[in-house]
């Protein structure tokens, strides 16, 4: 098993390496994608099989999407060989030694929770403990966690439209590729992706899955629609992707203050109602995770769709 | 052993990370910098949340690692309409 460990460890740092090096950014971009998969990987070793799938759909794919519309735009800047970088890999190497040598001398967790969460699990309203932390017992993190993307979405879409200002141009949202192949795939793949993502959420209960994977996946179904052209200007309203984004904090909000009414604490579910209540609010982030995530897209390939056309 | 040849992996992104974000002139390359470093953290994390015996690994690393992949694409999404929009005004100043 050591030796699977080894190779998966050397080849994503490898990869790693590469992303970092290479002189085309595009081939960089699709090395990240690799890097992401070797990741991946790394994370079904060691059994978090619940980032494993984050990982695949966002790290490797939403993520290596988002990269490419901006690589695509992007004006080639050749790499410079400069003293500062053999200057600088001293204390990279340095910082290695630094890091590794703190790395070995972490104590064992002082308190581990796990008893604590084994014993909690049949009042939490999931089976998979992971879903059980993520959603009732740090719910807090979670809820600010979606908050977190409903501002990043804001910000990215308020930088879009600033570049949109500079350069008006027709109000045609995304630069969709007249490409047969493409559209029948996407037709076939995004319903097929808009299942996944609804099973990925129902087995999160039990099984690895839940909001953030299956948002991930919807996403994805979404970029590619997006690139097939499917997502048109008309079909495509902003403030309907407002609502959608909030709505998944909207929601955990409203039941946060339900369990702080009925139970006197913010953000507790009585173990009756747990499971439909977890329920209802990843349906609600599954949603609001996909579209954020989608709108993300949109906006960086608008920005840089704007920086394209400058002169 | 397992623990530290991940360790070492974790160790190598981040410090590989770093290094590229000072020392690369592209926007791009620092994100893609940026989010190894990040990718490094979350090895570390995840490691430390395996246990050889264990059949499940400690939850609340994995729950933490979950909410950080999304956070991660969340503000590469922003870094990047960041770097457009200022590579944008560097055209239209030159």
């Amino acid at each position: 098993v050591i030796v699977v460990d080894t190779i998966l460890t050397t080849s994503a740092v490898g990869l790693a390496w590469f992303v970092l090096t290479s002189r085309d950014l595009q081939r960089s971009v699709v090395l990240f994608m690799a890097f992401g998969v070797f990741i991946a990987l790394c994370w079904a070793r060691l059994r978090a099989v619940d980032v494993a799938l984050a990982e695949v759909a966002l790290g490797a794919g939403l993520t290596g999407a988002l990269l490419l519309r901006a690589v695509s735009s992007g004006r080639p800047i050749v790499a410079r060989l400069s003293i500062w970088r053999t200057v600088a890999a001293l204390p990279a190497i340095g910082f290695f030694a630094l890091l590794m040598w703190v790395f070995i001398g972490l104590p064992s967790p002082a308190n581990d929770l796990r008893a604590d969460i084994a014993r909690e699990l049949p009042n939490s309203g999931a089976e998979n403990p992971v879903t059980a932390v993520l959603l009732n017992f740090r719910g807090w993190d979670t809820l600010l966690e979606v908050t977190v993307l409903v501002i990043a979405l804001v910000g990215t879409w308020t930088l879009a439209r600033a570049s949109h200002r500079i350069k008006p141009t027709t109000h045609k949202l995304i630069h969709a590729e007249e490409n047969r192949l493409l559209t029948a795939f996407a037709n076939i793949l995004v319903p097929i992706s808009a299942i996944v993502a609804a099973h990925v959420l129902w087995q999160g209960s039990k099984a690895p899955g839940g909001a953030f994977q299956a948002g991930a996946v919807l996403a994805g179904a979404g970029v590619v629609a997006a690139v097939a052209g499917q997502v048109s200007p008309d079909r495509w309203r902003r403030s309907l992707v407002n609502v959608a984004t909030t709505a998944g904090p909207a929601v955990f909000v409203l039941v946060a203050v339900g369990g702080w009414v009925t139970r006197g604490i913010l953000l507790s579910f009585a173990p009756e109602h747990a499971a439909l209540l977890l329920l209802v609010i990843e349906a609600a982030a599954t949603v609001s995770i996909g579209v954020a995530l989608f709108g993300l897209f949109h906006a960086v390939s608008e920005a840089t769709r704007h920086s394209r056309t400058e002169p | 052993v397992t623990h530290l040849v991940y360790y070492a992996a974790a160790a190598a992104l981040i410090a590989l990370g770093a290094f590229h974000v000072f020392a690369s002139r592209e926007r791009l390359r620092q994100v893609l910098a940026i989010n190894i470093m990040g990718t490094g953290v979350f090895l570390l994390l995840v490691t430390r949340a395996w246990t050889a015996s264990a059949s499940q690994p400690d939850p609340i690393p994995q729950a933490l690692v979950l909410t950080g992949l999304v956070v991660a694409a969340a503000s590469t999404g922003l870094a990047l309409a960041l770097g457009t929009t200022l590579d944008g005004g560097d055209d239209a100043s030159s």
